[in-house]
């Protein structure tokens, strides 16, 4: 096992002046953690935890009001047998977009409403091609009959429009157009999200055959724990910016650690279940205005007079799950 | 008593142009009793496009039905007068799936509270402050909220939960007796759409309101209501209690739903693939079943005739497999 993506550190804000009113937003707050190859990591938590900042941030999509506040972010590319590590926040913004879809790939959030309705798929395709330099037409239409195939979407889609469409087949649609130069790596943002049970349930095996046959890295995001459940080798947990656990997937579930993720995985209802669930208690801190000490403290059933002064650190407790809590001992944050 | 009853309610869409036109019948021939003095929770489940919205219109009277009639009290609501339809409307109360669009952002969330306030008690006026800050108050509560946490407020102020909380507080002013909820936790975050979930329980046990759930999350389905009704392209193809409908579907249309429930449970490796259509307007036009281009267990029939509605094992099916002659088959197989 190699590490694709390692992340140290990494602080991205969002900083916004209005009339001289400084507001900091702290969206993805001081993360570090490593992505292997060939694994599927999903990232949960709530809307406006900073999942899309953090997923944004690795993509190098970084505009105005946000700013990268320190970190590194390093992507492992193996070229023609010379293996290296890219920094990649020291990358010209031409040499990004170079890595982009060859090596890391983007599904979007709500990707399925990005089609052109009144041009036809294929010609989406085509102009997707066309935004990519030195890319001969013949080759490409060979690329996209073979990714539509593999996708199981049938050739015609290329000649109708997208409200001619299901959900599911305008969200494969999008994977396709994110998938089509076989990145190593594809990171998806919610692609479940806004789909009915039949399409989501598609759309994760659509997902997890794409992994098996191309050996490719997956960084899922989705708020909804049972996509993670069904596709996932390992889950990281996020809260107010930070990641509070990370497992694997059969430990998320079996022995959640941190009580956010106990509130989490005992509120999932099932079939054939009637026992009353109790969802998170609260709502979750607003960004700009983090509280003192442990940012989950004001929510949590089992604070401790630590967690309103000192913030926990995230620390393994064995080789492959970690959490920061002061139930389970472990330092606290120093403060910057 | 009071009762709302729908006899062969039937709504066509026109689609294409002048020289194309046909019609999609997004709704057909739905057949269902409700008895308002018995608190329920009634859920219409089904994927994107089996009309589980159009019908939640046309009973809210948002659309009118092509053919059949939607009963209140054994009066048509189509043919109502003004002042008979305001009172139906009392009684029926609607809470739509996006909190973040049911409010305009520029106006405060109180202020939603007041117009409906106004709008449904006769006898107030807006000198009449604190009558209607009693009646909103007391709505606010049912959902848990206060007065305070709400006044002054814009909606961006409030998480995705809390909004969907202030539009079924909204809801609750008029005192009705039934609420058709339409997918109000799809857009509400996984950790806070038990406590809504919850809520629609609460209402129902409590304060005895009426609730159609309109969803195509089985899961929560099974965890709240007491009657489910499957649809597909328009027709109910299988109703019943939940617990016989879910845990033992019998359609195959229905099987195929609880299959794919991507149940929480860690199974990366064990899940079994399934089967998918593709465009969904042909499937609206097919002659026989709706399902026949997907159905595993397909027979000739399936393919030329639209199956009657059955009784089988307590519950509702519109399927060949279960009718007498062919009975043997379901247990065959």
């Amino acid at each position: 096992m190699k590490e694709i993506i390692k992340v140290k550190n990494l602080k991205s804000y969002y900083v916004s002046n209005i009339l001289d009113k400084k507001m900091v937003v702290k969206a993805v707050n001081n993360i570090t953690f490593d992505i292997y190859t060939n694994e599927i990591v999903g990232i949960a938590g709530e809307s406006g935890c900073g999942k899309t900042t953090l997923l944004n941030t690795l993509l190098g999509i970084i505009d105005p009001p946000l700013q990268i506040f320190g970190g590194e972010i390093y992507y492992y590319q193996n070229e023609e047998g010379q293996e290296k590590y890219i920094n990649f926040l020291e990358l010209e913004e031409e040499e990004k977009l170079k890595l982009r879809w060859k090596l890391v790939s983007y599904v979007p959030q709500g990707s399925m409403n990005i089609l052109n309705p009144i041009r036809k798929i294929g010609k989406i395709f085509l102009d997707f091609a066309k935004s990519q330099k030195g890319l001969d037409k013949n080759k490409f239409e060979y690329l996209l009959n073979e990714r539509l195939e593999s996708l199981k979407l049938p050739l015609r889609v290329k000649e109708s429009y997208s409200h001619q469409l299901s959900g599911g087949m305008r969200q494969r649609v999008a994977i396709a157009l994110a998938t089509i130069f076989k990145p190593k790596i594809i990171i998806a943002d919610e692609p479940t999200t806004a789909l009915d049970v039949v399409m989501q349930r598609d759309i994760i095996d659509l997902l997890s055959e794409l992994h098996e046959e191309e050996k490719n890295t997956m960084l899922l995001v989705s708020h909804d724990l049972s996509i993670h459940a069904n596709i996932c080798d390992r889950i990281f947990i996020m809260y107010a910016g930070k990641i509070v656990e990370i497992g694997e997937t059969e430990d998320i579930f079996k022995n959640p650690l941190h009580p956010y993720t106990k509130f989490l995985i005992s509120s999932l209802p099932k079939i054939g279940d009637k026992k009353i669930k109790k969802s998170v208690p609260g709502k979750p801190p607003s960004l700009s205005n983090l509280p003192k000490g442990c940012p989950f403290h004001e929510r949590c059933p089992e604070k401790m007079d630590v967690c309103l002064e000192k913030e926990p650190k995230l620390e393994w407790k064995s080789n492959t799950h970690a959490v920061s809590c002061f139930l389970y001992g472990g330092d606290d944050i120093q403060n910057e | 008593m009071n009762e709302l009853k729908l006899k062969g309610v039937t709504k066509l869409y026109k689609v294409g142009s002048y020289v194309s036109r046909s019609f999609i019948e997004a709704v057909k021939d739905i057949n269902l009793n409700f008895n308002l003095d018995k608190p329920f929770i009634f859920t219409l489940a089904g994927e994107s496009g089996s009309g589980k919205s159009t019908l939640a219109k046309l009973i809210l009277g948002i659309e009118d039905v092509t053919s059949g009639e939607i009963l209140f009290n054994k009066k048509n609501i189509n043919l109502m007068k003004k002042d008979e339809k305001k009172d139906y409307l009392k009684n029926v109360q609607p809470v739509f799936q996006n909190p973040f669009e049911s409010f305009n952002p520029l106006r405060t969330v109180m202020s939603y509270l007041y117009t409906s306030a106004i709008k449904y008690n006769k006898d107030l006026n807006e000198d009449n402050k604190e009558k209607i800050n009693s009646i909103i108050e007391e709505s606010l509560e049912r959902v848990g909220l206060s007065y305070k946490e709400v006044e002054g407020k814009y909606p961006n102020e409030f998480s995705g939960g809390q909004l969907q909380r202030i539009s079924v507080a909204r809801a609750l002013i008029p005192s009705p007796k039934l609420l058709i909820a339409d997918e109000p936790v799809s857009m509400v975050d996984a950790s806070l759409k038990m406590s809504i979930v919850n809520l629609f329980k609460n209402l129902k046990d409590k304060y005895g309101i009426n609730i159609i759930y309109i969803t195509h999350d089985l899961a929560t389905a099974y965890y709240i209501s007491d009657h489910i009704a499957i649809m597909l392209r328009g027709q109910i193809i299988e109703r019943g209690y939940v617990e016989n409908v879910l845990t033992n579907p019998l359609h195959p249309y229905s099987k195929l739903l609880k299959e794919s429930v991507l149940e929480p449970v860690p199974k990366k490796h064990k899940r079994k693939k399934i089967k998918k259509v593709s465009f969904e307007v042909e499937e609206f036009n097919l002659p026989g079943c709706k399902f026949s281009e997907r159905c595993p267990f397909v027979m000739d029939i399936c393919k030329k005739q639209s199956p009657e509605e059955i009784e089988v094992m307590d519950r509702y099916v519109k399927c060949f497999l279960y009718k007498k002659e062919n009975h043997v088959l379901e247990i065959t197989q």
